[in-house]
């Protein structure tokens, strides 16, 4: 049977969060999924392939024109040098269109690079980048403004980051790395036009102005409510990988959606606990304690126990030693110690943050749940200020890989080395600093890469630093809109909604006569209050 | 390019070729008069009569019931062409190419997980993917260092770098005899003599070199020798010769014979092993026959490949070698008189390390060294414009973060005197005005 042709028109409702961030802000972030219609990337996935085959993982180009290889000069033999070369005909939206040249790839990951947004995909880049960790630790911690930050920027380059000429754009890396190009397909790895000097990264004042280069882009709007609407610069000719089938599509936070799993898991949840603070964790007893007393039950369903950090299903998995029942009588005891366990808000968290304190009153130990709101955790989660000023023992985190194919760093990286920004409290054993290193230096040899790795695995989970809870898939919510059709889950990302393929099997009369909601000119110009 | 094949001139008996003017030669090859051709080591140039050999064995097999298999075993062409190279047939077997030949040797050697390999960096790609398949099927460990580049190196510089990286795990020792990146010959024999002392094989990428030096294979000291057909030796596109050491001679390479599996064979025996490999200058078996024979194949393109080489014994090997390295050297002083010796990436005072391959860097800001548009551009321009073909390389450099991209000119006979300096004149004046 063939699918029927898509129809245009129509307008979507999605349930989520009416602000949409700056793209370098986008990564594990929920409205990932909409940033990546209104943003393009170097490279992306398709959104259409079969789950599980190769064309579902493998990056494809997207502002690029081709993924570079040896064959289209692209990469050299050493691996550690790519040239990029953009597509003709993407414009951002702006009055004219002005094309999309090389010198914003590299404005946009400047922005992803100060100290006034730390994004959780940093590891992999600064890890990976040439230079790109100097050029973000040299911001004179004297920058407040727009204009202080783009004079920095202007003045700094990237060591291994540069623009031949529009067109062209060459990646250096500290050593080879085979998963650069999925790093580069993040979606807080997008361009940044120039109008975004003007603001801080993620502000307030960006999100009200940000600029479109995929197929929709935000309209002003009613507030508790984000409009999407056709971006008259998109051109489908230079776009290799959306479509775009919608009038608009409107997101608020009361709209209804259905969960929808993808098929592969993630670490989700785990624990950081703080070995960096003056809590009673920098006892690695008491970490093992509490890593042997958390009872890694979950709903029943898609997921499983956790005993090691890398899931099924990727890179360096290996199957734990560990798999037996909790028998408290010989967890250790923590008696009298008192923690607080920070968790996000949300469903998950607050369910995981729950059972955790009741793990822990079996070996005695008072729990104090700290339920925080999406951007105080991030910021708990990202900057060890926090950690080592003892505010927390324990932060409930999850952790979902962001491609699917040759990902051995995806987890161990971010989550186990002390020098991670999305590992704030540390660890207390440095060698498994060192054996990430060591797997991130060999990766054009995974078999040396992966044995580092899974050295390193098994020193974490005996540091107790990191105790894994559940292997699950990432919580992906689909609307429940019974017209809706062409809607995929990517393999990457992970697991972000490919909403580019999406269009409405709506009775006929209603395509084009149904007015979106936010084309209605009276409430267009009730606009401002958006944030 | 014009590719009709030329009718031998009436009732005139042409004196031998080794008498023969460079400007009667260059009439040999199917070259266009207005085309100059300095990308030999991409792709040579073929003889009209190489070209005619094709044509004509092609036509002789076509549509016959002969039995096709025995020919393709090619024994007569081998035992020339191996003469040639001071080797016997036994030794030699003639491939599809240098790619087909290093893989077959990489594959074909028993090695085993935890076994080193010392490489380089600037191997072709198609040796280096080979390798990684070794090290991802086996375990086999690969190192590679990264040669030296510039007009000033030495060949003790590049010898003592490889040294310095034999471990005691190290089993092979496996380079280009000229790379295709900046053209460095490197020190065979010395680096043979290395892996004796080491107990090491030695698998040589010749690509470059047949068809250019007048080499005697067995007193180079390898074990294993892979060359292009189809580039210094001007013989078809998908040919090239392999040469395998079969027999122990001391005074060339005083070390046992390799394990050695001849992968792809029709002629491997079907029950029970081969004969145990000689440890004496007398052969125990065939090795050649064992690879060429890797089920029907392509008469005419073995009898091209020989009849190449019969016109360079015609020439004078030894002729064609002074030829391409008195041409190299008047590019290389023109080259250096022009872009200065900072420019080359090539070796120059070393007169062991030169090769009729020249890598140098047109621009004078040298960070335009990695700007590989511009050096394409440089190339494709060359061509374009003014019908010289050449070609860009890119390499890494030691101690450079950056990829290097380069322009590269190969000498060979076909070329002349006037046609570098024209050449060198017009690279000079369009890096000047691309600078
Ligand atoms: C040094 C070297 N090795 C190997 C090759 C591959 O040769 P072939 O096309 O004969 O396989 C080349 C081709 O340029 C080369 O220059």
């Amino acid at each position: 049977m063939t699918d029927p042709q898509p129809r245009a028109g129509g307008d979507l409702r999605l349930p989520g969060d009416p602000e949409l961030p700056e793209p370098l802000a986008t990564h594990g972030h929920p409205m990932t999924a909409v940033a990546r219609l209104c943003g393009r990337q170097l490279f992306t996935y398709r959104g259409d392939a079969t789950p599980g085959s190769w064309q579902a993982v493998a990056p494809v180009p997207d502002l690029a024109s081709a993924i570079p290889s040896i064959y289209n000069a692209g990469l050299g033999a050493r691996g550690t040098s790519y040239v990029i070369r953009l597509r003709p005909n993407v414009f951002w939206d702006t009055e004219p269109p002005r094309a999309v040249v090389a010198q914003d790839v590299i404005r946009g990951l400047k922005r992803l690079c100060t100290p006034f947004h730390t994004s959780t995909a940093l590891p992999y880049l600064l890890s990976t980048i040439r230079g790109l960790a100097e050029y973000r630790d040299g911001h004179p911690e004297s920058l407040r403004t727009p204009a202080d930050l783009a004079e920095y920027a202007a003045a700094h380059e990237i060591a291994g980051v540069f623009a031949l000429d529009d067109e062209t754009l060459v990646v250096e890396l500290s050593h080879p790395a085979l998963d650069l190009v999925d790093i580069l397909a993040m979606p807080c790895v997008s361009p940044a036009p120039v109008e975004y000097d003007a603001y801080l990264p993620d502000s307030p004042e960006v999100r009200r102005n940000l600029r479109s280069t995929g197929p929709y882009r935000p309209m002003p709007g009613p507030a508790g409510r984000l409009v999407l609407a056709h971006n008259p610069a998109w051109r489908a000719e230079s776009e290799p990988v959306r479509g775009r089938h919608l009038d608009t599509i409107t997101i608020t936070r009361d709209a209804t959606g259905t969960d929808r799993p993808p098929a592969f898991l993630g670490l989700d949840p785990y624990l950081a606990l703080n070995t960096r603070g003056p809590g009673p964790l920098r006892s690695r007893e008491l970490r093992r304690a509490v890593a042997r007393a958390v009872a890694r039950s979950g709903p029943s369903g898609t997921a499983r126990p956790a005993h090691t950090i890398v899931p099924p299903g990727h890179d360096g998995h290996q199957e734990s030693t560990v798999d037996r029942p909790v028998d408290f009588t010989d967890a250790g005891r923590a008696d009298g110690v008192e923690l607080t366990v920070a968790h996000p808000d949300t469903r998950r968290g607050g369910a995981a943050a729950r059972q955790v304190a009741l793990d822990l009153a079996k070996i005695g130990a008072k729990v104090h749940l700290r339920p925080l709101a999406q951007p105080a955790y991030a910021v708990l989660m990202t900057r060890r200020e926090h950690a080592e000023a003892g505010e927390w023992d324990i932060a409930v985190g999850s952790w979902h890989a962001d491609w699917l194919h040759a990902n051995g760093r995806a987890f161990l990286l971010p989550l186990c080395h002390s020098g991670s920004v999305t590992n704030p409290g540390g660890n207390g054993d440095p060698r498994v600093d060192e054996l990430i290193d060591e797997a991130l230096a060999a990766q054009d040899d995974p078999t040396r890469s992966t044995a580092a790795l899974r050295e390193a695995e098994r020193r974490a989970l005996a540091d107790a630093a990191i105790i894994p809870v559940l292997f699950r898939p990432p919580p992906v919510e689909v609307p429940r809109d019974p017209a809706v059709r062409g809607l995929t889950t990517l393999s990457a990302l992970g697991g972000a909604l490919d909403l580019a393929g999406v269009w409405l099997d709506l009775p006929d009369t209603s395509i084009g006569t149904t007015k979106p909601a936010a084309a209605d000119p009276a409430e267009l110009e009730s606009t401002e209050a958006r944030s | 390019m014009d590719l009709t094949v030329a009718a031998p001139p009436n009732g005139t008996r042409k004196p031998p070729l080794r008498e023969q003017s460079w400007a009667r030669i260059r009439e040999l090859f199917a070259l266009a008069p207005d085309a100059t051709h300095l990308n030999t080591g991409t792709v040579g140039a073929m003889p009209r009569e190489v070209l005619d050999t094709a044509d004509r064995v092609t036509r002789e097999w076509t549509g016959g019931l002969l039995d096709v298999y025995p020919p393709t075993l090619y024994p007569e062409h081998r035992a020339t062409i191996a003469k040639a190279y001071g080797i016997d047939q036994d030794e030699l077997v003639i491939s599809h190419n240098a790619t087909e030949g290093m893989a077959r040797v990489i594959h074909g050697l028993d090695l085993r997980a935890g076994d080193e390999v010392l490489t380089t960096s600037h191997e072709c790609y198609s040796v280096l993917s080979n390798f990684n398949l070794l090290r991802n099927r086996h375990g086999v460990v690969i190192r590679t260092i990264t040669p030296p580049t510039g007009f000033d190196v030495r060949a003790e510089e590049v010898v003592a770098l490889f040294e310095q990286s034999i471990t005691p795990r190290t089993k092979v020792l496996a380079f280009a005899g000229i790379t295709l990146f900046t053209g460095m010959m490197l020190p065979i024999r010395a680096l043979c003599e290395l892996a004796h002392r080491h107990g090491l094989t030695t698998v040589i990428d010749g690509a470059l070199l047949a068809g250019m030096l007048d080499c005697d294979f067995r007193a180079t000291g390898a074990d294993f020798i892979s060359c292009s057909g189809s580039k210094f030796q001007c013989g078809p596109l998908g040919t090239g010769l392999l040469y395998v050491r079969n027999k122990v001679h001391p005074e060339h390479n005083p070390l046992p014979l390799p394990e050695f599996w001849p992968i792809i064979s029709t002629w491997y025996p079907m029950q029970g092993a081969p004969p145990p490999r000689t440890t004496t200058s007398v052969e125990s078996c065939n090795i050649g026959d064992y690879l060429q024979s890797a089920g029907s194949a392509s008469i005419a393109r073995g009898a091209a490949l020989a009849r190449a080489c019969e016109l360079w014994d015609e020439i004078g090997r030894d002729r064609i070698e002074r030829r391409v390295f008195e041409l190299a050297e008047h590019a290389r002083g023109r080259l250096a008189e022009r872009f200065g010796t900072a420019a080359m990436y090539s070796p120059g005072s070393d007169p062991g390390l030169r090769s009729p391959l020249i890598a140098f860097h047109p621009f004078t800001d040298p960070r335009d060294a990695w700007n590989v548009k511009k050096v394409a551009e440089f190339v494709a321009r060359l061509e374009s414009e003014h019908r010289i073909w050449t070609r860009w390389t890119e390499f890494d450099v030691p101690g450079s973060p950056h990829q290097h991209y380069a322009a590269r000119i190969c000498t060979h006979i076909f070329n002349d005197h006037t046609e570098i300096d024209r050449a060198v004149d017009v690279m000079g004046r369009l890096a000047a005005a691309m600078s």
